[in-house]
């Protein structure tokens, strides 16, 4: 059996130089596999169905991307959405709450020093305070309603079942797309309420170099709104319109179809819808952190402080101790009221 | 188990829209809604197909994965269902399907979106089979009767299969073997005037 293999080799070896001699037979070899000079149709046709090639597609049906076979992009949503938005979301928020509490046992609540005096001081008009109030009441409803719909599926439904978490869930839908409506109406009246003591004042980058009394030997020297408060406002104001503007394309899908035919970036009304909601929750994460900092630290951390935003009046020695400027100013004001 | 699967054959397929209107009547399907529907690409053209497509029935279905309150299901014939009574009509199983199955019925003010409508490879929903209540929410339970979907059963030129997975592979395949495919196609010379094969 070796000894024929070995023969067989040899022969051919010996045949090799022969194929020159016969140029036809290396011609039939290459004919062996024919050129197509047609080229099947079915090779584009699927290229056109993943949407790889711009072809154009009709069908009889009407509605939202209906000729579009395949929409790959879809994917690029859901992974962003499930495997970004979600956990990295909630860990941003589980690591806010931490470094609340870890700062307040590490540094307990900011007390005032020489104690409350008993005089009052004018801090927020009625018309800031319910404008405040508005804006946070609409965020707290809001925000609760979005993050049940965020982390509803893994948080809530091992819990109390799908069939409850389904009631919950609806009628948070329902409410969040209905209140999402006032919510620029209220920021708009806080702008404007707010935005001349907001403004950048002397003063101020001080303050953040003392870390607003946190780092450091002295007093932060503040106005009626220290810089950690125009930060907060600014944030809020900025934030506050990339939350109305994407929430109210995802409220009035028609918004979407319309930045489809102006905005040739986005081929589908689908696409609008899945940026808008990724940009949506982002910002909506990142503005509920900012604000249970805001809620710690005006409720909790400073002690003394909420009282401006309930009663409207704040004690003489917290407006001394957090806000000098502004107490002297309003002291100057109140001396000139009284001279006539 | 069987795995049920829909197939349409594009070399098949003359866009009649007889599915579509067969998935409309059987399962008493809203206006506006569509579980079914035929795309034409290169209409009129050179290369002119069409596909009927409606819901896939993945087996990792995207839809199920970005539900907020989970109320996608599939059943032992591989076959993805929703509970309507969970759904709140979010929109997001719509934004991740790739084929565009999902549907909203305009409701309530202002046009918003209902509660979402697919294909259920005629096989209703969650309700006891074939209730009164099963047919208003989800249609038709075809294959609790051992009938296969509506759509499929009337295509006229069979070009769009359903059934078992094994089962509608077969005949796909036992069909590109007789007819072949591309230039070795039966009628290619014909169509195109020998040019098929060069030599």
């Amino acid at each position: 059996m070796r000894n024929c293999r070995f023969w067989i080799f040899l022969l051919g070896l010996l045949c090799l130089p022969l194929a020159n001699l016969f140029p036809g037979a290396a011609a039939l070899a290459e004919n062996s596999v024919p050129e197509i000079n047609n080229p099947n149709p079915g090779a584009d046709l699927w290229r056109a169905v993943r949407g790889h090639l711009d072809t154009p597609a009709t069908t009889q049906v009407t509605g939202h991307d209906s000729a579009v076979l395949v929409n790959p992009q879809g994917e690029r949503w859901m992974s962003t959405r499930n495997d970004q938005l979600i956990p990295q979301g909630g860990d941003l928020l589980l690591v806010v709450l931490l470094i609340i509490v870890g700062v307040y046992a590490i540094r307990g609540p900011v007390k005032l020093r020489s104690g409350e005096s008993g005089v009052q001081v004018q801090r927020h008009s009625v018309n800031a305070r319910f404008v405040h109030w508005l804006l946070a009441a609409l965020f707290i409803v809001l925000g609760i309603t979005g993050l049940l719909l965020l982390f509803g599926r893994p948080l809530l439904i091992p819990l109390i079942g799908k069939s409850a978490f389904g009631v919950a869930a609806s009628a948070s839908k329902e409410v969040h797309n209905l209140l999402g409506l006032l919510f620029p109406i209220a920021l708009v009246l806080m702008f404007f309420n707010l935005v001349r003591r907001n403004l950048y004042e002397k003063g101020d980058l001080t303050w953040f170099a003392k870390g607003g009394g946190m780092l450091g030997k002295g007093h932060a020297s503040a106005g009626k709104f220290n810089g950690g408060e125009k930060v907060l406002f600014w944030l809020t104001v900025f934030l506050g319109i990339g939350i109305s503007v994407t929430g109210y394309i995802l409220d009035f899908p028609a918004i979407a179809s319309w930045i489809v035919t102006v905005c040739p970036d986005f081929s589908q009304y689908r696409h609008v819808m899945e940026y808008t909601h990724i940009v949506h929750g982002v910002i909506a994460v990142v503005f509920i952190a900012l604000v249970v900092g805001h809620i710690f630290l005006a409720v909790f951390f400073v002690r003394g402080t909420l009282s401006g935003m309930t009663r409207g009046q704040v004690d003489a020695n917290w407006a001394k101790e957090h806000h000098d400027r502004w107490y002297t100013e309003v002291q100057g004001d109140s001396e000139e009221n009284r001279a006539p | 188990m069987a795995r049920m699967k829909f197939l349409c054959d594009a070399e098949r397929c003359i866009e009649c829209n007889g599915c579509v209107t067969a998935c409309k009547n059987e399962n008493d399907i809203p206006w506006g809604v569509n579980r079914r529907r035929v795309v034409t690409i290169n209409d009129g053209d050179h290369g002119e197909r069409s596909i009927s497509v409606a819901c896939m029935h993945c087996s990792d279905a995207p839809c199920s994965t970005v539900c907020p309150v989970d109320c996608f299901y599939t059943t032992n014939d591989g076959v993805v269902l929703h509970d309507k009574d969970i759904c709140i009509g979010c929109g997001y199983c719509f934004y991740a399907c790739p084929f565009g199955a999902p549907q909203f019925p305009e409701t309530g003010a202002f046009g918003s979106r209902g509660k979402m409508d697919k294909c259920t490879f005629c096989a209703g929903g969650p309700e006891e089979n074939n209730s009164a209540e099963e047919h208003r929410k989800y249609g038709a339970n075809r294959l609790a009767e051992g009938k296969l979907p509506l759509c499929a059963e009337m295509c006229s030129t069979k070009a769009l299969l359903a059934g078992d997975g094994d089962k509608v592979s077969d005949i796909f395949r036992e069909r590109v073997m007789y007819r072949g495919a591309g230039a070795l196609q039966w009628g290619w010379g014909v169509a195109y005037d020998k040019q098929g094969i060069k030599g």
